[in-house]
């Protein structure tokens, strides 16, 4: 059953709502974006380390690890924030995705070490989990090895999709061990790393990461065993909430300067927005944010309760599926109904299209989602007729 | 008189889901069209013999005089049982109408009678030419000493056939702008002057009528409110029930159908069948996950907001999505027009075909829905 939220809870919500966007819109323009896409530049480290002054960095981390703890409700809405005003730090790859991965591990020394520094601003981190097209989907084995060597482990393979890329302190890499799926701590500097970097869609970095028998240092073991597969999976999961709540935010800001446009654009002496045709399809748009809006939670509400881990599963994959439908459409729509303007690289509800294109990707699209939901449920049936 | 509301909610959603497993006949869950009045009437009758027939109307008016957040409990429990409706135009419009707006001698006259079933009312709003654009209406009202004399049509008449009475809205002001020129009256059925007409659906069922009106007295104690005020009126009738035309359960149900077949035909061995249902489960999940929202509202007594008409839009267009998903599964079976076999059991596919046409009109078109969200929601002029 489901935990509502206390008043109390929903103005603190409001509090962080409001401090999230005022930090964003200081720190995230569509100028700032172009200029730094057009520099190269992957982010800015001074404004991570302003974001870790804010608290913000610190959301997903224990407190006895110098973190917040904040509530799933608390995340989602940072997330949410960052995305409608399309910041380009790594929030989700590394404040969120990475950050909950060392959270999970029971390693207690090497989050001593990791988790207070990545509260801090100091050290940013990535996970590098995906060999396909299609990890998200789970039914393909890693063909990146551990193996145990006089020297101590070391990995070899091949990682893709790793984000934000190259400008990392570190990653957390998974790979096959014997029989099993083993978690590591891989310094950005170890010997035999390579990466591949290549730009996102809106700007932001992406790499396959290379690896040649790198030598894992001493207590740098994230997970090994049969915990493994869970801590990357639970981490997955909630990392999927957030992500669908970044896109929220992005398609409510998208929607918004569209009925700005459809109101003040005008021809044939009036304005656009009084077509029936298109204020149909306004409504279209509409509903998909506000089907985003309670799916997503519905699963912060199973993420609260502390439902089984398949069910949250489930519950991400749906709110993932939905967001990134919804922000695909609302954000070809957008474009579609600013004519020409929002073709060109000038005007900002193009970096919206690209950064929805961006973060539908990430962690499995819609098509995707729908898939593992299938399978998910499939198993699920499976025990309970079992 | 029962104090319901001193019960807490989980308690009082287990007694009245017992009540319904107990009384209601199982041969008639989940009807796959509305029943009329000589078919559902005994169950009519057990409701109100159980005190149980007007859920929302005040105890000391023989309702059961439930809070919002018990009445949607009810509803909901309703729903998941597949308990048909019964005819209850008077229960949910004019019963709570005559409470709030109506005289003594009305409340008198008329609530008592409804609850008993002895007076089956019918709604005349719609007219030829006044669908989408009912404030248009042109049946037309005209004083006459102690009554008013009323000629028109009126159609679109949901069991007209089975009521004694009818609810209308009149023009009683020709010249005033045509939202406050029209008047709420109640008629009396036998009254001289009325002609009924059935009207078969596509589906092949009598469930609208034609109602003529050629100059019918209409008493002047029959005005509800006072004359030129019926539109606010109406318009004020259309609260709570609008969240029901949205509910959940329609799709749920179609669901479990569409889950079923499939699983009979071997469907979910095929990789795009498999996406598009499960598309549609989240189209049903994300769609009770937005009642539930709305609901919320409701149950704690608020006024719903104006983008109401949202949870209608999406219920229904699901709901057609997923009867189209059926009909393609059955193939070959899905143009006959009566029950085909099946497995070990018969489903006649058709009516879900059918059931999934009205849907998107009634209760005001879909098209109009997205208008008024344009306008009252997104602010889009014009």
């Amino acid at each position: 059953m489901e935990t509502p939220l206390s008043t109390e809870q929903t103005e603190e919500l409001q509090l962080l709502r409001n401090a999230a966007a005022r930090f964003a819109a200081q720190h995230s323009s569509g100028s700032r974006l172009r200029s730094r896409r057009d520099r190269g530049i992957e982010f800015d480290r001074a404004i991570w380390k302003q974001m870790a002054d804010a608290g913000f960095l610190a959301a997903a981390i224990p407190e006895e690890f110098s973190g917040l703890n904040l509530p799933f409700d608390h995340r989602a809405t940072l997330a949410e924030e960052f995305g409608r005003a399309l910041l380009a730090e790594p929030y989700l790859a590394s404040a969120v995705f990475a950050a909950t991965i060392l959270a999970g591990s029971d390693n207690p020394a090497l989050k001593r070490r990791l988790l207070p520094a990545m509260a801090a601003g100091e050290l940013v981190a990535a996970v590098a989990w995906e060999e396909r097209f299609d990890s998200i989907i789970g039914n393909c084995g890693l063909d990146t090895i551990a193996v145990e060597t006089s020297r101590g482990t070391t990995l070899r393979g091949l990682k893709r999709f790793v984000r934000p890329g190259a400008m990392v302190d570190g990653l957390i890499v998974s790979a096959a061990t014997d029989g099993d799926v083993g978690l590591y701590w891989v310094p950005v500097d170890s010997a035999g790393l390579e990466f591949k970097t290549q730009r996102l869609a809106d700007g932001g970095t992406v790499a396959d990461l290379i690896l040649r028998d790198v030598l894992i240092a001493p207590d740098s073991t994230v997970q090994v065993g049969p915990n493994c597969a869970a801590v990357l999976a639970a981490a997955i999961d909630e990392a999927l909430v957030m992500a669908s709540a970044e896109l929220l935010g992005i398609l409510r800001k998208a929607l918004e300067m569209t009925l700005d446009y459809l109101r003040m654009r005008q021809q044939f002496g009036k304005p656009i927005g009084s077509f029936q045709a298109l204020q149909h399809r306004a409504v279209n748009l509409y509903i998909q944010q506000e089907l985003a809006e309670v799916s997503i939670n519905d699963a912060l509400a199973e993420f609260r309760s502390g439902a089984t881990p398949m069910d949250r599963s489930l519950a991400a994959s749906r709110a993932k599926a939905r967001s990134s439908d919804a922000a695909m459409l609302v954000a070809r729509e957008a474009l579609q109904m600013h004519g020409a303007i929002g073709f060109t690289d000038e005007h900002d509800i193009g970096l919206y299209l690209k950064r929805a294109l961006v973060q539908s990707a990430w962690l499995g699209n819609a098509a995707q989602q729908r898939r593992r939901y299938a399978a998910l449920r499939m198993k699920y049936r499976g025990h309970r007729h079992a | 008189m029962r104090d319901w509301n001193a019960l807490d909610e989980d308690s009082f959603r287990r007694e009245v889901r017992t009540f319904f497993e107990n009384h209601y006949p199982a041969d008639r869950r989940f009807p796959p069209h509305r029943y009329r009045w000589n078919q559902i009437k005994d169950w009519y009758q057990t409701l109100y013999e159980h005190g149980m027939i007007a859920p929302g109307w005040p105890t000391r008016y023989g309702g059961m005089g439930l809070s919002p957040a018990k009445l949607i409990i009810f509803i909901e429990e309703q729903e998941r049982h597949g308990v048909a409706r019964v005819p209850d135009l008077g229960l949910v419009m004019v019963g709570p109408l005559l409470i709030q707006d109506g005289s003594d001698a009305q409340r008198q006259e008329f609530l008592a009678k409804i609850l008993s079933g002895e007076n089956i009312w019918c709604q005349g709003y719609s007219e030829p030419n006044a669908g989408s654009d009912l404030a248009s209406l042109r049946t037309a009202a005209v004083l006459d000493g102690e009554d008013f004399i009323v000629n028109g049509q009126k159609i679109w008449t949901s069991f007209a056939q089975d009521a004694t009475h009818m609810f209308l809205l009149a023009r009683t002001d020709a010249d005033a702008r045509k939202q406050d020129g029209i008047s709420f009256l109640l008629a009396d059925l036998n009254t001289p002057g009325i002609t009924i007409r059935e009207i078969n659906t596509i589906a092949g069922h009598a469930e609208f009528c034609e109602v003529f009106l050629d100059d019918v007295r209409v008493p002047v104690k029959n005005l509800v409110g006072k004359i030129n005020q019926g539109w606010n009126m109406a318009k004020s009738l259309l609260g709570f029930e609008r969240l029901f035309l949205g509910g959940p359960k329609q799709c749920q149900f179609a669901m479990k159908r569409l889950e079923a077949i499939a699983r009979n035909l071997g469907a979910f061995n095929d990789a795009i069948f498999v996406d598009r249902f499960t598309q549609l489960q989240f189209d049903v999940a994300d769609h009770a996950a937005l009642y539930a929202r709305f609901a919320k509202v409701a149950g704690r007594g608020e006024k719903l907001g104006p983008d109401l008409p949202i949870l209608k839009i999406w219920a229904t267009e699901t709901f057609v999505r997923i009867v189209d998903l059926i009909i393609e599964l059955a193939g070959s079976a899905g143009a006959n027009a009566g029950p085909v076999a099946f497995g070990e059991e018969s489903i006649e596919f058709i009516s879900l075909f059918y059931a999934a046409r009205p849907v998107t009109i009634y209760g005001g078109s879909n098209e109009i829905q997205r208008t008024i969200v344009a306008k009252s929601v997104l602010h889009l002029p014009g």
